[in-house]
């Protein structure tokens, strides 16, 4: 068996010494606990900062004009007015007024008829009879009966100045 | 928590594994304690690891073991248990160091060194030599003279570790010291061969 030539150069050993092991230790424990209490330190730092930020930014907003108070409306609800309902007519016969003309003298006829036509504008809101009677009314009367008087309403205004034109 | 070198070389890797991230864990939180252990395990490991690549130099070698603790107490964060082990990331650190120191200062002219001298002066130049040899050699060569004559490992011993077959070691070996004479200065192989 050949020797082998770099044994005795390659095996060499070397202890190290319990001091510089235990100085050594210290030193990097040492280390450890400088870099702890930097971290802490840093992030206490970071805390305050955040602090002293946020105190600014209060300070800033407290320290700007910012005018009047925005007016608060109070959202209440509108207040409700009442719309006028119709009154409902009277379902009293509407034919009825008609039917009185006819119990009337001739002469009379054309006021009754005026008559029924005012009731159904005013009271019963039915246009159509109250054309009809007011039709009625105009072609039994005279010719004087074409004239518009301040009594007439708009309907009667309107069949009275038509009638005049066909006359014209 | 406290554990000896050879308890921690001697666990299966999962377990040195989840011990090693327990006790980083707790460095990084500032655990005194837990740094201590660490440097227990594996300060006997990384000094005679360093000695053995300054050739014996002491001096250099608590220089170089000095500067590796400080370095890894303050890169801790970078250390990865499943990479590899304390140690090993240790002795990373220590091999970049020497390859720095080594590698930047060429060793003075060949010296006629003998082995068996007596005299401190030679025995500082033969491990100067070692150094730079050793510093100049490739990882693989010098990983494998490592196994042999500073971890003492058989062939076959460095071959089931490393996966490998023991012809495969043995042919790196021979490659390995091959280098490692023609890297030395001349006068020094032809003393020692």
């Amino acid at each position: 068996m050949t020797e082998d030539p770099l044994q005795p150069l390659l095996a060499c050993r070397s202890a190290p010494s319990p001091a510089f092991r235990e100085a050594l230790k210290s030193r990097t424990a040492r280390v450890l606990v400088y870099r702890r209490r930097l971290r802490r330190l840093a992030w206490a730092g970071s805390c305050a900062a955040c602090l002293l930020l946020g105190a600014c930014a209060v300070l800033a907003v407290q320290a700007i004009d910012w005018g009047q108070p925005a007016q608060h409306t109070k959202l209440t609800p509108p207040d409700v007015v009442p719309v006028p309902q119709p009154a409902v007519a009277a379902k009293a016969p509407t034919v009825a007024p008609e039917r009185h003309v006819f119990d009337r003298p001739a002469p009379r006829r054309a006021e009754r008829y005026l008559e029924a036509g005012n009731y159904f504008v005013d009271e019963a809101h039915d246009y159509a009879s109250a054309l009809r009677c007011y039709e009625q009314a105009l072609a039994g009367g005279d010719a004087s009966a074409l004239e518009i008087t301040p009594d007439d309403n708009w309907l009667v205004m309107a069949l009275k100045i038509d009638q005049q034109r066909k006359e014209h | 928590v406290s554990r000896n070198l050879a308890e921690n070389a001697a666990m299966p890797p999962s377990d040195r594994s989840s011990y090693e991230r327990a006790l980083r864990s707790a460095v990084l939180a500032g655990d005194e304690r837990a740094w201590q252990t660490l440097y227990d395990d594996a300060f006997e490991g990384l000094f005679a690891y360093v000695a053995w690549r300054c050739g014996g130099m002491r001096d250099d070698a608590e220089e170089i073991v000095q500067e590796t603790w400080l370095i890894a107490v303050r890169r801790i964060r970078a250390f990865d248990p499943e990479q590899a082990s304390f140690l090993t990331w240790l002795r990373g650190i220590a091999a970049n160091l020497l390859r720095q120191r080594f590698r930047r200062a060429r060793p003075r002219a060949a010296l006629p060194l003998d082995v068996a001298a007596d005299d401190g002066e030679r025995r500082r130049e033969q491990a100067e030599v070692i150094a730079h040899t050793l510093a100049a050699l490739p990882e693989r060569y010098e990983a494998v003279l490592r196994a042999k004559y500073l971890d003492e490992q058989t062939v076959d011993e460095i071959a089931a570790e490393w996966g490998e077959t023991p012809k495969a070691i043995e042919s790196l070996l021979t490659r390995a010291r091959q280098a490692f004479r023609e890297i030395c200065p001349t006068n020094f192989h032809e003393e020692t061969s």
